[in-house]
């Protein structure tokens, strides 16, 4: 699988290692000191897994998790300590995070966890250019042709929409043409799927 | 009257000297086995003159025998103490009770009683503190400190005393002590003590109470003339007469009971006068080389003849010559004819006056000696009061100590903490080796293998392996670091050590290093360890140079040297140009482990600042300036 992974550590013997560690397998990998320089920086446009330490200088690991499930579009994270904290590990959890492992961990283990990390990203990140993609048909329809499609994705027939919109049955047709063509929706079930997409939050 | 005050000040000062011993917890008890029922009496015995003299009927009450394990000495000071305060206060033809005898319970009940004025039940706790004296009755020649200290050697025995009136009005002490020592005391057998001799040996020349206790030792009273051996000599007379006939006269007149030698002039006489100076010296006033006149004048001009006394005979009476030469020089004058029973008198009474003088000038050498006896033991009194200062400063100090380490020790590491501090450093280049390790596996597994990457993993292991080393290393250095040792160093000289070996590291990072001294001497000496207080200053300017360093211009460490003579402090401030600490970190920037540094271990400050503490010092950040280190130092830290 590809995807990279972005290392937010501030000790730079701990990201060095890692960084070797995720390249022998074939990972991309990006190095950050501290939760600011992340923030800042342009996310990939491929799968990305953040690995981030708990206890940091400066904007935490929490801290920083917060801030990303804010926004849109976070990534998977997987956090690592050096501290067996539990409260915290139940915190970051809780919050969404994947994988919370404990210094110095087992290869595997983190090789795991950021391969999860990166299928649920890919996940998301699909999710999302289908949710993008559907928006962007949506915005193509009338406000006539989107009164139609609530109706149809309501279950309607064409006979009830008409009497329910004040408008001939076959004016129905021909806008549920149209719906269908911009949607390129082959089935009602298409044009349902797109409907919920672009409505998705 | 200077003896006695001499004595009354040396007294004090030997109380003194008790009660900071005490106070120091310096005194032990010398536990002996004594027989109180012999003992005591011989105590009392002392008083019995006292008694006899102001007409107080003076009673002591023993049992058979009482042996009993005490320090003799201290508590001889007690019964001393108690019954000279009992003989002070009670009036003339009064009654004085002393009684010895088995309490219940193992213990020794000593009892003083006496018919004095009594004392106020207001005050009946206060006499037992220092410097308390009874507000009534009595002299007032007491130090004030004696029943405290009776009270101290009674608390050190684990007995008590206490005081209650009496039916007639005066007071009862009563002193119980358990009559076995502490088993963990070393008891020495009876007979080193009690049998023999009366009077206990003393740790001090004199008792509680000087104007009734017995003094032993040092001062000699003046004796008798008689006893002197050399008054049993005769005295020595040097006559002088140029008229053979008028010489021998003189010779047979004097020589029954004097030793008499000649001289026919002037100059032989002052030579024999000075080669052995006479008691006395009879001179003719008319002699061929030189008038007696001349010689007076010429005894009188030296230091060894100036003191003999000088009988003139004279044959002329003359009025004048004589009241001048009586005014001025001579004791007294003859005129011939004289008798020789005239002469003798003269010359005796003047040979009397002369030797009564010599024993008393002898008798004031020696009391001037007995002063200066008694000046030298208030001066090493006054200085073992001062060791004893010293060593209870010293148990302060210790304590102080311990205290200081205490709370270094909280502060920086409730022992949880400081474990999960070390685990979190630790784990830190451990969890890097480890990952290096399986980076190192894997890259040697890759198709193709990469060695290239390899080796960089293998040898990053070794950097962070060494790393996690030297946690460790600081981490003991911090628990445990070594003794330290407290000699004459020069601040001064240490802060130019340390510029001397930043100085191409700063360089290096472009910071310009700069000294002040504030300070009009050229050298700051205080005592402290210099390999530690070089750590110290090193480790801030090490500090500061990297702050420094991430700095636009200007990249500037000041170390600013100052000390204070009136505050007994040396101050060393180390700033830079950097950011400063920020607030976050400023409570915490003294902690273990904690750094703002990626390749810190984050030692640094907490070593220093323990460093600093054991020298009784402070290492702080400057409140109003967070660039700023500031470490202060006493400069003697004994004296801090």
């Amino acid at each position: 699988m590809n995807g990279t992974v972005s290392i937010v550590d501030d000790d730079p013997s701990v990201r060095e290692a890692l960084n070797s560690l995720l390249r022998s397998v074939g990972l991309s990998v990006a190095e950050y000191a501290n939760a600011t320089d992340f923030l800042a920086s342009t996310p990939p446009d491929d799968a990305h897994c953040i690995v981030v330490d708990i206890r940091m200088p400066g904007l935490s690991g929490l801290e920083l998790q917060q801030r990303l499930i804010q926004g849109p579009g976070s990534p998977s994270i997987v956090f690592i300590t050096a501290h067996g904290d539990v409260p915290m590990a139940v915190r970051a959890m809780k919050a969404g995070a994947l994988e919370f492992l404990q210094k110095p961990f087992r290869d595997d283990d983190l090789l795991e966890a950021i391969w999860n990390g990166l299928r649920v990203d890919a996940e998301r990140r699909a999710m999302q250019q289908a949710i993008d993609a559907a928006r962007q048909r949506y915005e193509l329809l009338t406000a006539r042709e989107r009164e139609v499609l609530g109706q149809v994705v309501a279950g309607a027939l064409n006979k009830q929409i008409g009497a329910a919109l004040g408008i001939s049955e076959q004016t129905v047709k021909v806008h549920r043409h149209h719906i269908t063509r911009k949607l390129a929706a082959h089935s009602v079930a298409d044009l349902m799927h797109v409907h919920e997409l672009a409505h998705r939050r | 009257m200077i003896r006695r005050n001499a004595l009354t000040l040396l007294k004090q000062v030997n109380t003194l000297l008790d009660l900071a011993k005490s106070d120091a917890g310096e005194m032990e008890l010398n536990y002996a086995q004594v027989d109180l029922a012999e003992w005591v009496p011989q105590v009392a015995a002392h008083f019995e003159g006292v008694a006899a003299q102001r007409d107080i009927t003076f009673v002591v009450n023993r049992p058979t025998t009482l042996t009993a394990e005490v320090d003799a000495d201290k508590y001889e000071r007690v019964l001393l103490n108690l019954l000279s305060n009992a003989f002070k206060f009670t009036p003339d033809g009064g009654r004085v009770l002393c009684r010895i005898e088995r309490s219940a319970s193992k213990r020794a009940l000593l009892t003083v009683q006496d018919s004095g004025p009594g004392i106020p039940e207001s005050e009946r706790v206060a006499i037992f503190e220092r410097y308390r004296q009874a507000s009534h009755g009595g002299d007032r020649s007491g130090t004030g400190l004696g029943l405290a200290i009776a009270k101290e050697f009674v608390e050190l025995h684990h007995g008590t005393i206490t005081v209650v009136p009496t039916t007639q009005g005066g007071s009862v002490f009563q002193v119980e002590i358990p009559i076995k020592a502490p088993t963990s005391a070393y008891v020495r057998p009876a007979q080193d003590r009690v049998t023999g001799h009366g009077q206990p040996q003393r740790d001090h020349a004199l008792g509680p109470d000087a104007s009734t206790a017995p003094i032993s030792g040092t001062l000699t009273t003046g004796e008798p003339l008689a006893t002197r051996p050399e008054v049993a000599n005769a005295a020595h007379v040097l006559v002088v007469e140029d008229n053979p006939d008028m010489l021998r006269f003189i010779t047979e007149t004097l020589g029954h009971d004097l030793r008499v030698s000649t001289a026919t002039g002037g100059r032989d006489a002052l030579a024999s006068a000075r080669h052995e100076p006479p008691d006395l010296i009879v001179t003719d006033l008319m002699m061929p080389d030189g008038s007696g006149d001349d010689l007076v004048t010429a005894l009188r001009a030296e230091a060894s003849t100036r003191n003999i006394p000088v009988l003139v005979l004279s044959a002329r009476s003359d009025d004048q010559l004589r009241h001048r030469l009586l005014d001025n020089a001579v004791q007294d004058y003859l005129v011939k004819p004289f008798s020789a029973h005239e002469l003798r008198a003269r010359v005796r009474n003047l040979v009397t006056t002369k030797r009564t003088r010599d024993a008393l000038q002898r008798e004031l050498e020696s009391h001037n000696d007995d002063i200066a006896e008694l000046t030298d033991e208030l001066i090493r009194a006054r200085r073992d009061l001062q060791v004893s200062h010293d060593r209870q400063r010293a148990a302060e100090d210790r304590w102080r100590v311990s205290q200081t380490e205490l709370a270094r020790v909280s502060r920086a590491t409730s022992l949880g903490e400081l474990a999960a501090s070390i685990a979190h450093e630790i784990n830190q280049p451990l969890a890097a080796v480890v990952a290096n390790g399986q980076a190192c596996l894997r890259w040697l597994a890759a198709e193709p293998r990469n060695d290239e990457e390899a080796v960089a993993a293998v040898e990053r292991i070794v950097r962070d392996a060494t790393r996690a080393g030297e946690i460790i290393g600081g981490v003991r250095s911090f628990l445990r670091r070594g003794p330290t040792s407290f000699d004459a160093v020069d601040l001064t000289a240490i802060v130019t050590e340390v510029v001397s070996i930043v100085a191409s590291y700063a360089a290096a990072k472009d910071v310009a290093l700069t000294t002040t001294t504030h300070h009009h001497q050229p050298s700051v000496e205080i005592a402290a360890d210099g390999v530690q207080l070089t750590q110290v200053v090193l480790n801030l300017v090490m500090n500061a140079v990297e702050a420094a360093g991430t700095a636009d211009q200007p990249r500037l460490v000041t170390i600013e040297l100052d000390a204070s003579d009136e505050r007994r402090t040396a101050t060393v401030r180390v700033s830079d140009t950097g950011d400063g600490v920020g607030a976050d970190d400023r409570q915490r920037i003294f902690e273990p482990f904690f750094t703002t540094k990626p390749e810190g271990v984050g030692m640094g400050l907490a070593i220093s600042r323990s460093i600093v503490e054991t020298h009784r010092g402070v290492l702080r950040l400057d409140a109003r300036r967070p660039t700023t280190f500031v470490v202060e130092l006493p400069i003697d830290p004994e004296t801090a």
